[in-house]
């Protein structure tokens, strides 16, 4: 065991519930101060991670392009587990103030491991849901990769949406939605299937 | 030397040099992090594994000259620091062929059929082992309620279910395939136990070697026996289980269920006959509302589909990241966890289910528990189940912690150094929950009390564990112990091969010598 004092701590009852409430308050408020939040696209089980590193980087789209990001070249597979779009408050006020004109956000693409004879499903896209972000990432609804059932992702794509972007920008990040569609890895070879070691 | 080959595996080299756990709970700097890729990583083939096998043996060479450490790191599920090193970590997630068996490639002294055997590289994540299984009509016996660990991992951290006539993942494995050193590796299996077929284990070009003793020390290896390349699984054909869950007042019958695994008095759900036991259980005490009674989980096997709704998949709203850090932040600071949040986060977690039938892959498909989570487990003896629970309840009086207890059930194994080892069943004593200070201060008094009230406990490999000599010989007495190192230097014979396949960890452990 960690060899640190086991001494209980405070007993509960020395805080009044109005500290506590402030205490809690400021503890919420410390968080939000990173300023970040994120959606992610996350290909359900049995897709996995490679266990390489996440790797990152900020895309800039302009004329309400769509920010789209693929598996990158160390990536031997040539597919996503999950793509994690992460936002600040800086980017939702370029976003917001130029009503998507200039639309940075930030990848973190984590590749899939191979899929030996993927399980038959999933669709080869998703159907671009509507992805929301609320408390700053601490509570997210329905992924965007679900459709692609047990299939990898092999793209995600961010639509620009000027309302969702000003929605984001006034709440700080506190309600943040995104328009996220997953393209899907697509369905196996004939051929690729696990092999019997002997005949 | 093996000459490069059209086969030679991609070995691929992170610009980062740090490494960190699934759970966030371990993180350091390492010498290097280095990714193994079979050469075509979607075609299983033997020549392909075999040059696998060279790729490592030559890892393992670099390592020895370099005079590191080298471990392989799983799926870095385990939240001790078993996997972690200041050497190179060695990702093996990419290394998942799978192959199965025909009944030549088994030892005519073989009680099975050889459809009931899969034999894993390494990496293969459970969740898609039991993936794999299923496509062929066949299914894993047990696994954890969370699935991300590999193949190699899980047994070598003693990963366990609560499969009532069931051992811990590492008792369905029936040899392994070690890589030892730069001119060595080994097919291992029981003596008493043959299974494969000389033949077999001539493809891959390792050296046969039959002991129980061995066998037995290697399954929960603590990653330190050599790189486990491949592993042979003996699986069931596909089964269904049905499954209920809610909470039960803790009258004598719940708790002659829970402490006992008597099920005679338990209210049993509709079509299944009173008493019958069923093929999973476990309990999960909120905390705060112990009046309330515990959460009981109870599976019942069908050989056929039974029908019925199938577990839910996907969430529609789910905790993000941060939320379990958040969690710990508010619970620290405010004094403790309040009753209605506690009442509120295991509601959530724990909706109540009817009948809900799946497959094990089904059921236990989660794999996407994130953020700062904690958990410790003890294997105590079965008959001091509800002790167990009693005193945890009592120690949180003072602690309030962000999270539950959990009790699931394992057989007792065989494993030299399994910590599910108390005969002839052992009861996993869970704490769950968030990584607050309250959690670690608990998870500091929790095994003094237990010590205290006389209670013989061991301590989950992958789970927070900070052990000592100590408390390792308290725990498994000298024997299994001595037994276990043997084991290991008959196997890595030299100190510089002991030297690389040890950490930290093992060190503290008093096993690294």
């Amino acid at each position: 065991m960690r060899r640190r004092s086991t001494r209980p701590p405070d007993h509960p009852r020395s805080m009044r519930g109005g500290t506590r409430a402030t205490v809690a308050l400021i503890a919420l408020l410390s968080l939000s101060s990173s300023g970040c939040w994120y959606h992610r696209a996350e290909a359900p089980t049995p897709v996995r991670p490679a266990g390489l590193d996440s790797l990152a980087y900020t895309s800039w789209s302009f004329l309400w392009r769509s920010n789209r990001t693929r598996p990158s070249p160390e990536c031997v597979s040539n597919a996503l587990k999950e793509v994690t779009v992460r936002s600040n408050l800086a980017f939702s006020l370029i976003r917001a103030g130029t009503l998507g004109l200039i639309a940075p956000v930030r990848f973190e693409r984590q590749c899939a491991a191979p899929m030996i004879d993927p399980p038959p499903g999933g669709q080869t896209a998703s159907h671009g849901a509507t992805h929301v972000s609320i408390g700053w990432g601490n509570v997210m609804n329905r992924d965007p990769a679900v459709d692609c059932d047990a299939r990898p992702v092999r793209e995600v794509a961010v639509r620009p949406n000027p309302l969702f972007d000003i929605l984001t920008a006034a709440t700080i990040g506190l309600v943040a939605p995104a328009r996220i569609r997953a393209y899907c890895a697509p369905a196996p070879e004939p051929d690729a299937a696990d092999l019997e070691l002997l005949p | 030397m093996n000459q490069p080959s059209e086969l030679t595996p991609q070995i691929v080299v992170a610009a980062s040099r740090t490494w960190e756990n699934w759970h966030e709970s371990v993180k350091q700097k390492v010498v290097q992090r280095v990714s193994v890729w079979n050469r075509d990583p979607v075609r299983p083939s033997i020549p392909s594994y075999n040059a696998t096998t060279a790729a490592l043996q030559g890892l393992i060479r670099d390592a020895l000259a370099r005079g590191v450490e080298l471990r392989a790191a799983g799926g870095g599920w385990s939240f001790s620091p078993v996997a972690a090193t200041d050497g190179i970590v060695l990702n093996t997630l990419p290394l998942n062929y799978r192959f199965w068996l025909s009944d030549a490639d088994l030892d005519p002294a073989w009680h099975g059929v050889a459809d009931r055997l899969i034999f894993s590289q390494c990496g293969m994540s459970i969740a898609e082992l039991s993936t794999a299984l299923e496509q062929r009509g066949k299914s894993l016996t047990t696994s954890g309620a969370s699935n991300g660990q590999t193949i190699a991992g899980a047994i070598g951290t003693g990963t366990h279910g609560s499969a009532l006539e069931y051992g811990a993942i590492h008792d369905s494995v029936v040899a392994l395939h070690l890589v030892t050193s730069p001119d060595r590796h080994i097919w291992l299996e029981r003596a008493s136990r043959p299974v494969a077929a000389a033949s077999f284990v001539e493809a891959l070009g390792a050296e046969f070697v039959a002991d129980d003793d061995l066998f037995n020390a290697a399954l929960v290896s603590l990653g330190s026996f050599g790189i486990v390349h491949g592993v042979m699984l003996e699986v069931e054909d596909l089964f269904w289980l049905r499954t209920w869950r809610r909470q039960y007042v803790e009258d004598e019958h719940v708790r002659a269920a829970v402490g006992r695994l008597d099920f005679s008095g338990l209210p049993a759900p509709p079509g299944i006959a009173p008493g019958t036991r069923p093929y999973f259980f476990q309990a999960i005490y909120n905390p705060y509302d112990r009046d309330g009674g515990p959460y009981l989980s109870l599976m019942y096997d069908h050989a056929a589909d039974p029908g019925g709704p199938r577990p839910p998949r996907h969430d529609r709203w789910r905790p993000g990241d941060g939320a379990a850090e958040l969690i710990a932040a508010v619970t620290d600071l405010s004094g403790g966890t309040l009753p209605p949040l506690g009442n509120l986060l295991v509601r959530t977690a724990l909706p109540a289910v009817n009948g809900d039938t799946g497959t094990w892959g089904e059921v236990f498909w989660d794999t996407a528990t994130r953020g700062r989570s904690a958990g410790l487990a003890f294997g105590i003896p079965l008959s001091h189940a509800l002790t167990g629970v009693d005193l945890l309840h009592e120690l949180n009086r003072d602690f309030r912690i962000p999270g539950v207890f959990a009790l699931r059930y394992v057989r007792a194994s065989p494993a030299t150094l399994a910590f599910t080892r108390h005969a002839d069943m052992t009861c996993v004593l869970e704490i769950d929950g968030s990584r607050s200070k309250r959690m670690l201060n608990l998870y500091d008094a929790a095994p003094l009390a237990l010590a205290e009230a006389g209670i013989p406990f061991t301590l989950h490999w992958g789970k927070m564990h900070s052990p000592t000599p100590q408390l390792l010989r308290d725990m498994y007495g000298a024997e299994p112990i001595t037994k276990w190192q043997a084991a290991r230097r008959s196997l890595l014979p030299t100190a510089e091969l002991r030297r690389t396949f040890s950490n930290r960890f093992l060190a503290d452990c008093g096993l690294a010598g």
